[in-house]
Parts: structure tokens; C-alpha cells; sequence
């Protein structure tokens, strides 16, 4: 499943990142945002609004879909 | 002197620190050849000895290129500059995620102190940091300071001069991910900040709260500005124009020098210095919700709907800034990480219609639709706003379309804004403007006043007459504005438009003054002494008055209310010239809207150069000037299609196909522009 799909409170572990995007695999890169990062999804908003997630004690905006290019594994 | 480097992450405290160090002995400048600031300051040691301390960027890795310019310049500063010392401040609630930036930075092989800041925030939020383990783990030296308080920040002062005295050898290797265990232990409690954001980005209540912060920023900072405009607009007339002239007269220098040092380099002085309360409450306002963390929720509310237009929620805030005063807006949008949609900003925000602006509507429209005037303006503040969501559309698809961007941004957490850092960040914006961009508007003001001054016949003084340089160009030039509703005889309203570069508002003084029949005025050649300390009563007077109106701002923080108000009161008798000019009321109209996009003022102008280079304030001027020439020649041939419908439609037909093609040709052009230019700027 993909970052987008957690709801309100999950807990996930990211897997990949599954994009052709390098501006976005970088930008993942230098945050944190790394396979093997577990990220609880804060707050959705409806649609295609942004997500708020918190990775390692920080919180970080992130666009739905931009959250649908990172794989997660759920324990 | 020494130098030594502050370096960290963004919203780790680098800069409330660097405050705390340095104090009111800073330093601002930009790195050469970027927008990037650049901040040093002198720090006074316990030994006697001052030391620079160089703030660098706030960047997540040094060789990152995402964040591209800021790590680049972090990257060559460390490299080329030997600092003597870096000093890395780590966010002590956010320890383990900080630590990642420490292998770039001990691989230049610099010396390194570790700054643990917040240690105040992470024992609030429960948080564990063994400073001793961090030592012990990574060899290195350790300080510990909370730099909001200034706890600890003596004995750091006693820490770098010893360091700098002797730098103790003995670093360790260590992987990051065992040191963060180590270090740091997090009792996984839900922080102040997540609770906060319960409320501020509630499901419901976030729109309200952030469409009242807006209100609040907007009105505060516009309207409680603008209670000093007049002061520095007659305190500094007084002196820099009156008393220059006075001046130059009385050492007898010829009337063109006194011309161009009264009215131009004086006038310019006038001009920036009107601009500086506004500027100054606005970024008063912006740096205290910068420094509360609260400019990132209002960026994630905002988002969705700033998406559509390509741009990324940060945007917003420059954006509604320009309704109040563009210059701002414009420098408001550096914030903005990425290139494309800092740009983009740029070049949309000059058609929020600003206050200035505001009057000139207020002037016309009571003149020609006095019942209507409300709507008509409400309408004219619309177009602007759709002219802008199709501008950074258009941009975004043609001209930005591969540029692929990525829009995770950091929220950082909330803190109370500190009076030391609101003010500091206050200062050096305003210095910046009133420095670097009041230079460039000094040139222009000079140069139009030059003109206006300088009458048919060689002589000066000619302001604001039929016989200046600049009205004689008027009249030339008026057959070009017949087609958007400028009666033929109208040439005041083409001077209008020029001498609305200055400032919007200055229109209206154009406009009231050449349409009234001129009174031959007697006046001696002497020039006397202005009265500087009568003008500085009645400049200190105007702050009072303008005070008892700030009541009524807030029920109305565009003023429409009032502007009107302030026009029925004078009553101006150039109303019936003007009505007689131009052809019709639907004319004066079109005007208004040509007066909203045609072209930034000299201000804004002067900014937009600084912040995007001259390549991009080029397309942007051409395009506002083609864009409201043609939107306003339409308009107007459409009240005509009734009356001669070949030639209304022939125009209309016509100049939509040249539109096209300019923006076909623009487009390409900005294109290779992109590819040259931008580039240039960015580095």
C-alpha cells in the first residue's frame, strides 16, 4: 500500500519510493523520507489536499499525490 | 579577524542563536551572485577578542540539490573561507534527525563544535538527550544552550575561545543511526505542537482561523501603516525636496541641477521613505508569524486550492500581501523554495491590486459612476485576481510544464515569536528595501521627474502643466490609447499613466491637477527656506489624525469606505473636464482597468529586478502592457459592437490574433529565456 492510503493515526514503515521524479526521490532523500523510515500520517485532508506526517520527531506537509509514490509496509 | 560559521538545519534555532550571539552587531548582504541572504556579525569573546560569526544557510545536507542554492553556498563558504570553527546547532527535539548533517560536515575537515539548542522544548516534550554520550560518541566537542532564554550561551562563549586557542584531536567514527539511539530517547508523547495543530488545522476550524489570520495580518499591517505614510511623506518633502531646493537655489546652482536634485534625487528620497511604514508593519506582522511557525499550517490550509494554479501553498502569503502593497508581496516571495514557483509569484503578484491603486479607482469611478463605484471596484479587484490565476497557469503549463517539482515541506514547531528576532528580521528586510531596491527606484523617479520638469521651451518647473516634456509626450502618444475609451482631447489621462509609474496614487494627483483650469499663479523667484520643524508638527499632527481613523479600518481594511470619503470632501473641480474627456462612463472604465494591469510602479519594478533579475521583469512588463492594452481596447469596442459592429469587431478580432501571436513569440522567448537565464540568476 502507498502513504496515502494510511488513514488518520497509522503507523507504517516506507518500503520505496516509486517514482520517476528525482526532484522528489532527493528531496525524500535529504528529509528523511528513506526505505526503512516509519512515518504515522498526523492528518488527511479530503481529496487531493495535502497530508500532514510526522517521520523521526518531525512534522512534514506532503501532497496526496506525491504520498502515492511511497510504498509502505504496515507491521 | 577570525571567522568562524553557524550551520544547522532549517527551524533548528540557528538564526535565534546567531541573534543571541552577535546581538545588534549584524551584518546583511546577499551571497554573491544569489538571492540567498547573507548574515555576519561580531561576537565579542570572554577573552577580549571579536570573532565574525557567519550565519549560513539553514540547509539538510550539503550536497543536496534540492534545496540546490542554499547547500551550495553552505558547501563553497566552508570550503573556501576556512572558517576557524563550525559550529553545527543541532534541535534538540529532533535530535536524531539532525544528526544526518554531521558526516557531510566533519568530512570537510574543519573543526566542528556540536551546539544542542532547545533543550527546554525537548524536556517540555519529555524528551531525553544525553549530551555526554554525544560526546563521548562522536569525539567532538559539545555545547548545550536553550538560545530562546540564552541558558548556556556563556559558557559556549568560554567553549569557542578555548577552541580556538587549541582544537583537542581525538574524533571519533560513529554511525549515525547508533549515535541517535544512544542519544536520544523520545517517551513517543504527543508534543505541544501536535496538540496546537488539533485546533489550527482542524477539519472545520482551520478555514476560519486562517482566513482571520489573513484579515488580521492584512489589516494590521496595511491600515496601521498607513498611519504613518503622511508623516514620512512631509517630514522627508520637507527636507529633501523643499530644502533641497532651497539649497541648491541659494548656492545658485542652474535650475536643471536644481530640478534634478530637488525633484528627482530628493523626490526619490520622498518616495521610498513613504513606502517604509507599510513595508515595515507588514514584515513585522510576517516575522512574528514566521517565528510562531504558524506561516506553514496557513501554507498546508491553502494548499489545495493554490494546486490548481500550479503553485505551491506558500504562495498564498505573497499573493494576499499584494492587495495591500505590491513591493512587499514581490520580496515576500523569496520564501519560496523552488525556482519555478518563485517566479511564477513574482510575476503574478503585481496584479493583486494594491492599495495605491485603490485611490485611483475611488477618483474616477466617483467621478463617472458614483452609484456604482463600489461594484465597479469590486470588479476591478476581481480581474486581477483572474488575470493572475491565468497568467501562473499558463506558465505552468507552457513554460514550467517539465519542470517536475517536489512539495514535502518541514512544519516546524510552534514557539512563542521572540521580540529579539521579530525585530532583527524586521530590520534587514527593511534595510534591504530601502538600500538595494530604494536604488533602483531613485533612478527612475529621477529620470520621469526629469521629464515632467522640463518644459517644451527649455525651461523648469513645469510639473504637473501642460508644458512639460512629459505632457507634450502625453499628447503624442494619446492616439494610442483611443482605442480602449481615452477620448482624443484626454491627454491628461495618458500622463496619467505615466506619471503612474512613480505610484499608483500619484495618478490621481496628475489627473486632479491637469484637469483643472490652471490658475497663473505670480510666483517670486525666491525660494524660501522650508520650515522644517512647522512640517515636522504637522507630520507628527498626521499620525494622530490618521490614528482616530484606524477605528473604522478594520470594518473596512481595503478603505474603499473612506478613499471615498476623502474624495466627496474635496469635491474636486476637475470632475467636469474629466467628464467631458472621456467619451463615456463604460470609457473611464477601461481606463480603470487599464490603469490596474498596465505596468507595475517604479517600486515594484525596482524589487522585481532585484529578486528575479532583468530578463524576467522584462517578459513580465510586456506581458502586464499587451495584456491590459488588449483587455481594455476590448472592453471598449464591445460597448462600441452595437454602434459600428465591423469596426468594433474588426478590432476586437484583430487584436486578439495579435495578442496571440506576441504570446506565442513571448512564450518561446521566455522559454529560451529559461533555459539561459534562470540558471544566471540562481547561482
Amino acid at each position: 500500500m502507498t502513504l496515502n492510503q494510511l488513514f488518520e493515526g497509522q503507523t507504517g514503515t516506507i518500503s520505496a519510493l516509486e517514482t520517476l521524479n528525482n526532484a522528489l526521490v532527493r528531496q525524500c532523500g535529504t528529509l528523511g523520507l528513506i526505505p526503512g523510515a516509519v512515518v504515522q500520517v498526523l492528518r488527511r485532508s479530503r481529496g487531493k489536499g495535502p497530508m500532514q506526517i510526522k517521520c523521526d520527531g518531525t512534522l512534514y506537509a506532503i501532497r496526496a499525490d506525491e504520498a502515492a509514490q511511497i510504498r509502505i509496509t504496515v507491521a | 579577524m577570525k571567522e568562524i560559521a553557524l550551520i544547522g538545519s532549517p527551524n533548528c534555532g540557528k538564526t535565534t542563536l546567531f541573534n543571541r550571539l552577535t546581538g545588534t552587531r549584524q551584518r546583511t548582504g546577499n551571497w554573491p551572485g544569489v538571492t540567498v541572504e547573507r548574515k555576519d556579525g561580531r561576537l565579542p569573546l570572554p577573552s577580549g577578542e571579536s570573532v565574525r560569526v557567519v550565519d549560513l544557510p539553514g540547509i539538510y545536507s550539503l550536497h543536496d540539490d534540492i534545496q540546490g542554492v542554499e547547500a551550495r553556498v553552505a558547501h563553497t563558504y566552508i570550503q573556501s573561507h576556512n572558517p576557524e570553527l563550525v559550529m553545527v546547532v543541532l534541535d534538540a527535539t529532533r535530535l536524531s534527525r539532525q544528526l544526518s548533517l554531521l558526516p557531510d560536515i566533519i568530512a570537510t575537515g574543519k573543526p566542528v563544535i556540536l551546539i544542542v539548542n532547545m533543550l527546554d522544548s525537548a524536556e517540555a516534550e519529555g524528551i531525553q538527550v544525553d549530551l555526554a554520550a554525544l560526546r563521548k560518541g562522536t569525539g567532538l566537542p559539545v555545547a548545550g544552550v536553550v538560545s530562546s532564554t540564552g541558558v548556556g550561551v556563556d559558557e559556549l562563549k568560554q567553549q569557542i575561545d578555548t577552541l580556538l586557542l587549541s582544537y583537542p584531536a581525538g574524533r571519533v567514527d560513529f554511525d549515525v543511526a547508533e549515535l541517535a539511539k544512544k542519544v536520544y530517547r523520545n517517551t513517543g508523547k504527543q508534543s505541544r505542537t501536535e496538540k496546537i495543530d488539533k485546533w489550527l488545522l482542524h477539519p472545520i476550524y482551520a478555514l476560519p482561523i486562517f482566513l482571520a489570520t489573513m484579515y488580521l495580518l492584512f489589516t494590521i499591517s496595511v491600515n496601521l501603516g498607513a498611519v504613518f505614510i503622511d508623516f514620512f511623506d512631509i517630514l522627508l518633502g520637507s527636507i529633501f525636496v523643499d530644502g533641497t531646493r532651497w539649497i541648491t537655489a541659494a548656492v545658485g546652482a542652474p535650475q536643471w541641477l536644481q530640478a534634478v536634485m530637488a525633484d528627482g534625487v530628493g523626490g526619490g528620497v520622498q518616495l521610498v521613505g513613504t513606502f517604509i511604514p507599510v513595508i515595515g508593519c507588514l514584515y513585522l506582522c510576517m516575522s512574528a508569524l514566521e517565528d510562531s511557525g504558524y506561516l506553514s499550517r496557513a501554507a498546508f490550509v491553502i494548499d489545495r486550492l493554490m494546486a490548481k494554479i500550479g503553485l505551491p501553498g506558500q504562495a498564498f502569503i505573497p499573493l494576499i500581501i499584494g492587495f495591500g502593497c505590491n513591493v512587499p508581496a514581490v520580496m515576500a516571495s523569496r520564501a519560496l523554495g523552488q525556482a519555478s514557483a518563485r517566479l511564477t509569484t513574482i510575476f503574478i503578484a503585481p496584479f493583486m491590486s494594491c492599495g495605491a491603486r485603490l485611490s485611483v479607482y475611488v477618483f474616477v469611478g466617483t467621478a463617472f459612476f458614483p452609484s456604482q463605484a463600489q461594484n465597479a471596484i469590486f470588479a476591478l479587484y476581481l480581474l486581477g485576481i483572474g488575470v493572475a490565476v491565468i497568467s501562473a497557469w499558463l506558465l505552468r503549463r507552457k513554460l514550467f510544464g517539465g519542470v517536475v517539482g517536489a512539495n514535502i515541506a518541514e512544519m516546524p514547531a510552534y514557539h512563542r515569536p521572540l521580540l529579539r528576532n521579530v525585530l532583527t528580521q524586521t530590520w534587514h528586510r527593511l534595510y534591504s528595501f530601502i538600500w538595494r531596491a530604494g536604488k533602483r527606484i531613485l533612478v527612475v523617479v529621477i529620470l520621469l521627474n526629469v521629464f515632467s520638469s522640463w518644459g517644451t521651451d527649455g525651461s523648469w518647473g513645469n510639473q504637473d502643466s501642460e508644458n512639460s516634456m512629459l505632457s507634450a509626450t502625453g499628447k503624442v502618444l494619446t492616439p494610442m490609447f483611443t482605442p480602449m475609451g481615452v477620448g482624443e482631447d484626454n491627454w491628461p489621462a495618458t500622463v496619467g499613466l505615466f506619471t503612474g509609474l512613480f505610484a499608483k496614487e500619484v495618478v490621481v494627483g496628475t489627473l486632479d491637477t491637469l484637469y483643472t483650469p490652471p490658475v497663473v499663479s505670480e510666483e517670486g523667484d525666491t525660494i524660501a527656506a522650508p520650515d522644517v520643524l512647522a512640517d515636522a508638527v504637522a507630520a507628527l499632527t498626521s499620525i494622530w489624525d490618521n490614528l482616530g481613523g484606524l477605528a473604522g479600518a478594520f470594518l473596512d481594511p481595503l478603505g474603499i469606505g473612506s478613499a471615498q470619503e476623502d474624495i466627496a470632501g474635496q469635491a474636486p473641480g476637475s470632475y467636469k473636464a474629466m467628464q467631458s474627456l472621456f467619451p463615456s462612463a463604460w470609457g473611464a472604465f477601461c481606463y480603470l482597468v487599464f490603469i490596474l494591469l498596465y505596468a507595475p510602479c517604479v517600486a515594484t519594478i525596482g524589487v522585481m529586478q532585484k529578486e528575479a533579475g532583468q530578463v524576467w521583469l522584462g517578459f513580465s512588463v510586456v506581458w502586464s502592457l499587451l495584456l491590459s492594452y488588449w483587455l481594455a481596447s476590448n472592453l471598449w469596442h464591445l460597448s462600441l459592437l452595437l454602434a459600428s459592429p465591423i469596426v468594433a469587431g474588426g478590432w476586437i478580432v484583430g487584436s486578439s490574433l495579435v495578442l496571440y501571436l506576441c504570446y506565442r513569440l513571448i512564450m518561446s522567448q521566455m522559454r529560451r529565456g529559461i533555459r539561459d537565464h534562470i540558471p544566471a540568476i540562481n547561482v
